[in-house]
């Protein structure tokens, strides 16, 4: 792992935080539809809990959490959620959720020239106001492939730091 | 409790049931303590070993299957100063051993291990008395596993009562078709009284078109609601002695329209529900109307049951109560061993994007709805003026055109798409056990 993070060019690195720093700032400035356009068209989206399953192994290695998928999308139900929106019948979304996403340690782990897969960190904030208030804590798993002009999200696995979700998912990681 | 909190004559009840202490620790002696409730699912722990952390009101219960192939419900305490001894939320385990002082238990609960038995209790302890606390009563039912604390409960036959002839009649349809298969689980915390979710499972039609409005907005849903009532439904059904369901369908019309809707999926499709239809038919001989599906429902007290189109899987989801003002939402949907691979993919996307998972357009709304409706029955000025379940009061039992349904030979008070005859049975349940006049 070490020797790929060396090998990493630093324009890179930056090339992608900026990505996900603009990424960040669409969603919280509800530029849905622009969000969307930073993805493939084929692209999946996928949220995954974690789940305290008893090891089979009764000692000799660090226990390693388990992941359970919460849910599975293709971009055309993604797109669709956002459409939601504009129904103004979503509900669970009146008055909209305000929310800040804080996305840190963006590590590219191995690729190629055109496809790299990537690790981040991420805090969101969720306000709903009058109603209620969440943090979600996570990691996010992505597969970026360069397009004609820009890198594009291929992939995105989210895993949340709980198994037992605060709440249901009315916005996007 | 003396106050009557619901009128059954109007269908007024009481705000404060959804939010004051007292009532909601009423709940959980006459009711939780009480009832048979729902506890998993066989399909959960196949093996030997195999167990599953789960909950009976906000009692703890670790979910076992022995070593003999028994099925146990034990309290997730340690008899000696009360540490949990289960750590994790499912797992196979031959013994759990406290982390505190070491005690142990085997997986039929028996204390098998007292760290320096001789040095301690001078060898004088007497086990036999201090295995794990055991819900006296566990009985699986069609794969469910249902388990009571009260060694006096009746028979579960007696308190499935009238919901029993549509699990045997329709759900466990399955258990011709190879058994469940678990299709895929969820797990959130809302804010929201238990009892809200619980009877909108029971038969609460009326809410769809309002509250999902988004997803017929965007066509993921055939308007059930638009035209008019059908011979072919759908009903709302109240059942003796606290449950109830509704969008039951009857006889070859939903039939038909699974049959087109599989043909879009592939031949296979078609082919798996031409079987399921074929040992419905099977399963209800004779000359009485066949039901079709369900796709809502709930056994007292609660957990509801979802499904409606074989082309969807069948939901069973808990609704635990973590005080009068949250819940927590476990749901576990299984699918026929004999649907095909093409048929679960549809299934799956069904409950993870239309449908009713923690993110599901539908369960997003309803979870915001009953967190408001919840809230709302806190206060003093809210509390003077009750919830109105009156809907259909006045033609309960002879609705208009009933005469005209596919209903023959189906049990239940059987009505309209719209009323609230099911919501009625549930608080009337509901009151008879927490006022302790009536019994599980």
């Amino acid at each position: 792992m070490r020797s790929a993070l060396r090998t990493v060019a630093t324009a890179l690195q930056l090339e992608i935080e900026r990505l996900y720093a603009l990424e960040a700032y669409l969603l919280d400035e509800r530029r849905f539809y622009d969000w969307l356009a930073l993805f493939t068209e084929d692209a999946t989206y996928s949220v995954m809990v974690r789940e305290a399953v008893q090891p089979l192994d009764a000692a000799g290695a660090i226990y390693q959490y388990p992941e359970a998928p919460a849910f599975d999308e293709d971009h055309a139900f993604t797109t669709l959620r956002v459409k939601r929106l504009e129904t103004r019948l979503a509900h669970a979304e009146q008055p909209p959720s305000l929310t800040r996403h804080l996305i840190t340690n963006v590590l590219i782990h191995e690729g190629t020239e055109d496809v790299i897969r990537v690790s981040s960190h991420f805090q969101v904030y969720q306000h709903r106001p009058g109603y209620s208030e969440h943090v979600f804590y996570g990691k996010r798993e992505d597969t970026l492939h360069r397009g004609p002009e820009d890198w594009r999200i291929a992939e995105r696995r989210i895993v949340l730091d709980t198994s037992l979700l605060p709440r249901t998912i009315t916005i996007f990681f | 409790m003396t106050e009557p909190y619901v009128d059954l004559e109007t269908g007024a009840v009481s705000r404060a049931i959804y939010s004051d202490d007292a009532i909601y620790q009423q709940e959980l002696e006459g009711i939780f303590a009480r009832c048979w409730l729902v506890v998993g699912h066989e399909t959960q722990i196949p093996r030997p070993g195999d167990y599953l952390a789960s909950f009976m009101g906000e009692d703890p219960v670790i979910v076992w299957r022995d070593q003999a192939g028994q099925v146990h419900a034990f309290l997730n305490t340690c008899r000696h100063r009360g540490n949990r001894v289960c750590l994790y939320e499912r797992g196979n385990a031959s013994s759990f051993t406290c982390s505190y002082h070491g005690w142990s238990y085997d997986s039929a609960g028996a204390l098998i291990g007292v760290p320096f038995h001789n040095e301690a209790y001078f060898g004088g302890l007497d086990r036999t008395g201090l295995g794990l606390i055991e819900a006296p009563k566990l009985q699986v039912y069609g794969g469910m596993i249902f388990a009571a604390w009260d060694a006096a409960a009746g028979s579960l036959e007696d308190y499935l009562g009238e919901v029993r002839w549509y699990l045997d009649h329709v759900i466990r349809v399955a258990e011709d078709l190879g058994g469940f298969d678990v299709l895929a689980v969820s797990r959130y915390e809302t804010a929201g009284n238990w009892k809200i979710p619980a009877e909108n499972f029971a038969g609460d039609h009326y809410h769809n078109a309002t509250t999902h409005g988004s997803s017929y907005a965007l066509g993921l849903r055939r308007a059930e609601f638009s035209g008019p009532q059908l011979p072919s439904g759908p009903f709302e059904v109240a059942l003796r002695p606290g449950h109830g369901l509704g969008g039951l369908v009857t006889g070859e019309e939903p039939y038909e329209r699974d049959l087109a809707n599989a043909a879009k999926i592939g031949p296979e499709a078609v082919d798996y529900i031409r079987e399921r239809f074929a040992r419905l038919q099977a399963r209800q001989p004779g000359e009485r109307s066949i039901a079709y599906s369900f796709s809502h429902g709930n056994i007292f007290p609660n957990c509801a049951l979802w499904g409606g189109s074989a082309l969807r899987g069948n939901g069973i989801f808990s609704f635990h109560p973590r005080g009068p003002l949250k819940t927590e939402v476990r749901q576990l949907v299984l699918i026929p061993r004999a649907a095909p691979q093409s048929v679960r993919e549809v299934a799956y996307a069904e409950m993870g994007r239309g449908g009713h998972f923690a993110s599901g357009m539908f369960e997003q709304d309803d979870a915001n709805n009953f967190a408001q409706v919840t809230e709302a029955t806190r206060t003093p000025i809210a509390r003077r003026f009750p919830f109105q379940f009156g809907m259909g009061v006045r033609q309960e039992g002879e609705w208009p055109g009933q005469e005209t349904w596919d209903v023959r030979g189906m049990p239940g008070l059987i009505g309209p798409r719209f009323s609230e005859h099911p919501q009625r049975r549930f608080y009337a349940y509901w009151q008879e056990l927490v006022a302790g006049t009536g019994r599980p």
